[in-house]
């Protein structure tokens, strides 16, 4: 089939699949980035046990493939007796491997926060939290905004998983899945889901650029 | 014992190590309300070492630290509580890069002692003024020349309301024409009465503003005198070593 004519039969399906992976991929990346920002206070605490348990989980998360962990939610929970819909399965899958990721890109971003500011931090009276809240955290951010926007296009990609479930409505690549099982769509059906990936991955570039160029500290 | 004779800081019998270092050895100092104590030794010795270990920035191994009677809380909300009340001015300045010089003098005073916003930006202005910055509100720190970064320093400690300030070499990392600018704010806030425990290298600063100086070397206070008798008359041949070691060139 030519392009035209798999726009014309499958458009609507394609424009759903597409508002389906950017709200997995938005969801995904938002818990991703509360969980990240979560890890990474932990790893930084004055308690061990929760430090030993922010690496435990970022050295979990960030070494197991997507695909193990989605069966691992799909098929293994339930012997658990716990049952997760498909969309959440895939949704945990998305948020947790990333998580880890976040995290490894905000103790990078730390490390350009000039330790004297902690110090002058401490010096002037501020808790724990108060210096993670105010001044570690924030720097981290803003030093991290580039691989975090990879990182969200990376989530993009891995939302992909959810075509290994039977997801509805379906995201990009499970469409394709459902047009070549319909119509001999061939490799112009995959083009076409590549493509949207493609814009969606230039848009969320360009909006960490902007961000970064708003954001970035003057040093 | 008057009001005035209260010590505010009391270091008594501290012992520190670095390892095999033994960096502050036996050191006992006092510095009553509104004294002016500057430290002065060679590299190493152990200055910073102990303008640190005042607002417990480093630990020590034996000995009892004390600010304003009570001694130093080892860690948590105690500790922070005590450090709020002591102002500490760094040789590197270490503003909050991410923020206006204004939210660097109002971040700690909101969070810590809870102060409103608007009483918060008013007090800042206030010191900014004092300072001499109040025009550089609104930048950010890497906007401003070191000179004026340290100025906004001081006033960032000084919106603590702080009982005592340190003051680690604050103006080893200037250049020569802005050191004049950071000196003449410490003067002022000396000549306002504040506790101050200055590390420094500017010798005219110290005799001119010094109640008393600490001359250190290898982790010990050798010397402890009037600015006029120390640099007059120093006793120990490593202060007078030192002296010379500085007009030499
Ligand atoms: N964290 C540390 N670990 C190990 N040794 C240290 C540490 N901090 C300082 N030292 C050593 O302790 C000694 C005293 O250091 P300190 O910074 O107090 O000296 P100083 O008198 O301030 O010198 P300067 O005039 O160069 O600033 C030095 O020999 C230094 O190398
Ligand atoms: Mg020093």
């Amino acid at each position: 089939m030519t392009v035209s004519q798999l726009l014309n039969q499958y458009g609507d399906r394609y424009l759903q699949a597409l508002f389906t992976t950017w709200r997995l991929t938005f969801f995904s990346f938002l818990g991703a980035f509360v969980i990240g920002i979560v890890i990474t206070v932990l790893r930084v605490s004055p308690i061990k046990p929760l430090r030993f348990f922010g690496d435990f989980y970022v050295q979990i998360f960030r070494n197991i493939p997507g695909a193990a962990l989605l069966i691992l939610l799909v098929y293994a929970l339930p012997y658990l007796k716990i049952t997760f819909p498909y969309d959440v399965c895939v949704l945990i899958a998305t948020v947790l491997i990333p998580s880890a990721f976040c995290s490894e890109h905000l103790m990078s971003g730390m490390n350009t926060i000039h330790p004297g500011q902690i110090e002058a931090a401490r010096a002037l009276g501020m808790t724990f939290f108060q210096l993670i809240r105010r001044v570690v955290i924030p720097q981290s951010l803003r030093s991290a905004v580039l691989p975090l926007t990879n990182l969200m296009v990376a989530t993009m990609l891995t939302t992909s998983l959810g075509s290994q479930v039977p997801l509805r409505p379906m995201e990009l690549t499970g469409i394709v899945s459902y047009i070549n099982t319909r119509s001999a769509g061939g490799v112009m059906a995959f083009a076409i889901s590549a493509a949207l990936y493609c814009l969606t991955g230039l848009l969320i570039g360009a909006a960490g650029s902007w961000i970064d160029r708003k954001v970035r500290i003057l040093r | 014992m008057t009001e005035n004779d209260r010590p505010v800081i009391e270091l008594k019998h501290v012992h520190k190590h670095f390892g095999d270092l033994h960096v502050l050895n036996d050191i006992s100092l006092t510095v009553k309300k509104g004294e002016v104590v500057v430290i002065i030794g060679p590299s190493g010795s152990g200055k910073s070492t102990l303008c640190r270990a005042v607002n417990r920035l480093e630990t020590i191994d034996s000995g009892e630290i004390l600010f304003e009677g009570e001694p130093l809380p080892r860690e948590g909300r105690k500790l922070a509580e005590m450090r709020a009340r002591i102002g500490m001015v760094f040789q590197s300045f270490n503003l909050f890069a991410h923020r206006t010089v204004l939210d660097n003098l109002t971040i700690a005073p909101c969070d810590v002692l809870k102060t409103s916003k608007k009483e918060a930006r008013q007090e800042a202005m206030r010191l900014l003024e004092r300072v001499g910055v109040a025009d550089q509100a609104n930048k950010v720190p890497a906007q401003l020349s070191g000179g004026q970064q340290q100025r906004a320093a001081i006033a960032r400690a000084l919106a603590m309301h702080p009982k005592a300030m340190l003051f680690d070499e604050p103006t080893s990392a200037l250049d020569p024409e802005m050191i004049g600018e950071v000196l003449n704010v410490m003067a002022e806030l000396a000549k306002d009465g504040m506790t101050m425990l200055i590390v420094t290298h500017e010798m005219n600063f110290a005799r001119k503003v010094a109640d008393r100086v600490v001359f250190m070397d290898g982790g010990c206070i050798v010397e402890e005198n009037t600015p006029e008798a120390f640099f007059g008359h120093p006793k120990s041949q490593r202060a007078k070593d030192f002296l010379s070691s500085l007009t030499a060139h």
